[in-house]
């Protein structure tokens, strides 16, 4: 696969990522640190790798521009399959659920469900698997190490 | 005389053989799932073990840490999920061992490596403790400032490509490692308003999201297929053990002298072992993360020879070396013992006790690591429609337990998205596990070695000259520097310049 093309959309993700290292730029800014003359100060640290980082940022955003033109529609292709796309919402999906409806409920719902959609056969030994998984995890957790689930 | 008696107490009670073989098998498996620490564990033990007798309590806890500190590589070579934070360095070459079917082998040799790497630590431990504790407590903050500085020029070596983006990605670790309640004057530090982040981020939820949701994105992304794994030889051959014996021992030596420093333990050795094979051996038995025996040799020696270090300056001293040694030092006090020079000179039955548990538990980790790796190594084989989602709620879970608080599920998620988009742009993902574990240790020593010098830069600075240790340090560190780059191929380069 061509690099230029594998690489498609990477400046937007860098421009996402300099909006985020901004946020912590202002952020950081409001710390005693080397830019209020503080060397030692709490955030010279933070002032410092934050400058470094939109530095670094800037200069490859610059260099994948030169590599290719991006459109938004090539990135989103590029970075979300179906099969993605279908885990990402799954286990949003899940992390969301996860304290409704406990760990047990939630946890076999999500293996099952996305163990049958990522591949629809054989649901019955896919369900077996995803109640084992669920009851050797609570069994380990909540008798052996004491861990209160969700 | 009464070193001898301690040192065979172990090996003369069937009770304490069990309770230490019992120890490093239930290690392992903790240590093999991202999210459960030793810590954790020896810290559970504390309250079970409040009533027993000193010695089988002591001989499980140490059982538990050799075992566990070792586990941690079994989910790395297979899944590329760290178990522990010391095996993030064992993935970068143990991952792809298991995408070329040796994942067997790849675990037979990490636990050859692993009992070498103990076995040197233990002998350190008991030959030449007040030496390297000495060594241990001379370091100043400047010195761990340098170290640091040190372990962050391992971005070099922990990526392949372009270095700016290593560096980048080693940047944003460095400022997740921030984020929290600033240690020295408790002011809220990049949290954006928000109490929820004053206790930090916890780098091992990030690492579980970087390293386990991620690579479950990236797999379905790019339909990888399970491999069928070689397993007809688990036991590393003479030839590969001996081959790498010099780098083992080599490696040995970084990962007891990190261990033995209080505040830096197995995790920042192994990365230091791992540059350090990637500098050193010339001709590796394949280039360095695709799946080099010595990459898998390197953290292994050395982050299991980082648990003898860690002992020494607990037994000698009685200042923990790492976390669990901090554990294990409450659970003396609990038998009413407190360890340092004291019970070293009246009471030196303990310390030989400890030897020997240790020796008893590096048997028992050879014998319990080599089992069952055909059993651990089909787990590469099952389809990925099947894996992937227990994986993913292997991290959630390990991600949870850490402070039994679901925002850190959520940010397992974030760090796993995030880890996704960065390894699809060809951005290496160790330099931000770097970055987060290295963060506290260069923030704290940076502060207090100018605070020591009252905010005087240029005193700072002479400092790093002046001071012998610090000389050498910062000799070694310039050496590194020299050392990333390839001066033949510069030259040449420059030569063709001016000609031109």
């Amino acid at each position: 696969m061509n690099e230029e093309r594998a690489r498609s959309g990477e400046v937007f993700f860098l421009g996402g990522l300099l909006l985020l290292l901004l946020a912590v730029l202002q952020q950081a800014a409001k710390l005693r640190g080397v830019f209020q003359g503080i060397p030692a100060g709490a955030g010279s640290l933070a002032q410092l790798m934050v400058v470094g980082a939109i530095l670094l940022v800037i200069t490859l955003a610059i260099q994948a521009r030169r590599l290719h033109r991006d459109n938004i529609a090539g990135a989103i292709s590029y970075l979300f399959s179906r099969d993605v796309v279908l885990l990402l919402s799954a286990v949003i999906v899940y992390g969301l659920v996860l304290v409704h409806l406990g760990f047990a409920i939630s946890t076999f719902l999500f293996l099952l469900g996305t163990m049958f959609f990522l591949d629809k056969n054989n649901l019955r030994q896919k369900a077996i698997i995803s109640l084992g998984t669920v009851l050797v995890i609570v069994v380990v957790f909540t008798f052996l190490f004491e861990v209160v689930l969700p | 005389m009464l070193g001898l008696q301690g040192f065979l107490i172990p090996f003369l009670s069937i009770e304490l053989i069990f309770f230490v073989a019992i120890g490093v098998f239930v290690g392992i498996y903790i240590g093999a799932i991202p999210g459960l620490s030793v810590t954790m564990a020896v810290s559970l033990l504390l309250s079970f073990t409040y009533t027993w007798d000193v010695f089988p309590a002591l001989a499980i806890m140490v059982g538990i840490y050799v075992g566990g500190v070792y586990g941690g590589s079994r989910s790395a070579i297979l899944l590329n999920i760290p178990g522990a934070p010391s095996a993030v360095a064992t993935g970068l070459d143990g991952y792809p061992l298991a995408r070329l079917g040796e994942a067997g082998k790849a675990m037979g040799l990490a636990t050859t490596m692993s009992v070498i790497g103990t076995f040197f630590g233990i002998v350190v431990l008991a030959v030449a403790s007040p030496l390297v504790a000495n060594l241990a407590i001379s370091f100043a903050p400047r010195d761990y400032l340098l170290l640091a500085l040190m372990g962050m020029l391992l971005v070099g070596s922990l990526s392949r490509g372009s270095l700016a983006k290593a560096l980048l990605v080693a940047a944003i670790g460095i400022l997740v490692g921030l984020v929290g309640m600033d240690p020295f004057t408790a002011e809220p530090r990049l949290t954006f308003g928000q109490p929820r982040l004053l206790g930090g981020i916890s780098f091992v939820v990030a690492m579980i999201g970087l390293f386990g949701l991620s690579e479950g994105l990236y797999q379905l992304h790019f339909k990888i297929a399970p491999v069928k794994q070689k397993i007809d030889r688990i036991v590393p051959d003479l030839k590969l053990v001996l081959k790498n014996l010099p780098l083992a021992l080599r490696c040995s030596v970084i990962g007891t002298i990190i261990g033995a420093l209080p505040g830096t333990g197995g995790d920042i050795a192994a990365l230091m072992a791992y540059d350090h094979a990637k500098r050193t051996v010339k001709n590796p038995s394949r280039p360095f993360g695709e799946g080099a025996w010595e990459g898998v040799v390197a953290p292994e020696a050395a982050n299991n020879a980082a648990i003898g270090g860690a002992f020494i300056p607990m037994m000698t001293l009685g200042i923990p070396g790492d976390s669990v040694t901090a554990v294990l030092i409450g659970a003396l006090m609990i038998h009413g013992l407190r360890p340092g020079p004291l019970l070293m000179k009246e009471q030196p039955e303990f310390f030989w006790m400890m030897v020997g548990s240790l020796v008893l538990a590096n048997i028992f980790l050879y014998i319990f690591g080599m089992s069952g790796i055909r059993l651990f190594s089909r787990i590469v084989e099952i389809p990925k429609a099947v894996i992937i989602p227990i994986v993913i709620v292997l991290s959630a879970v390990g991600s949870y337990t850490i402070n039994n608080n679901v925002a850190d599920v959520y940010w397992m998620i974030a760090f796993g998205v995030f880890g996704y988009f960065l390894k699809m742009y060809g951005y290496p993902l160790a330099p931000m596990v770097l970055g987060v574990i290295l963060s506290p240790l260069i923030d704290a020593n940076y502060r207090r070695a100018m605070a020591l010098v009252h905010g005087d830069v240029s005193a700072f600075l002479v400092g790093f000259v002046t001071n012998p240790l610090t000389a050498v340090l910062l000799f070694f560190m310039v050496f590194m520097l020299l050392n990333q780059v390839e001066w033949k191929a510069q030259i040449t380069a420059w030569r063709q310049r001016f000609s031109k």
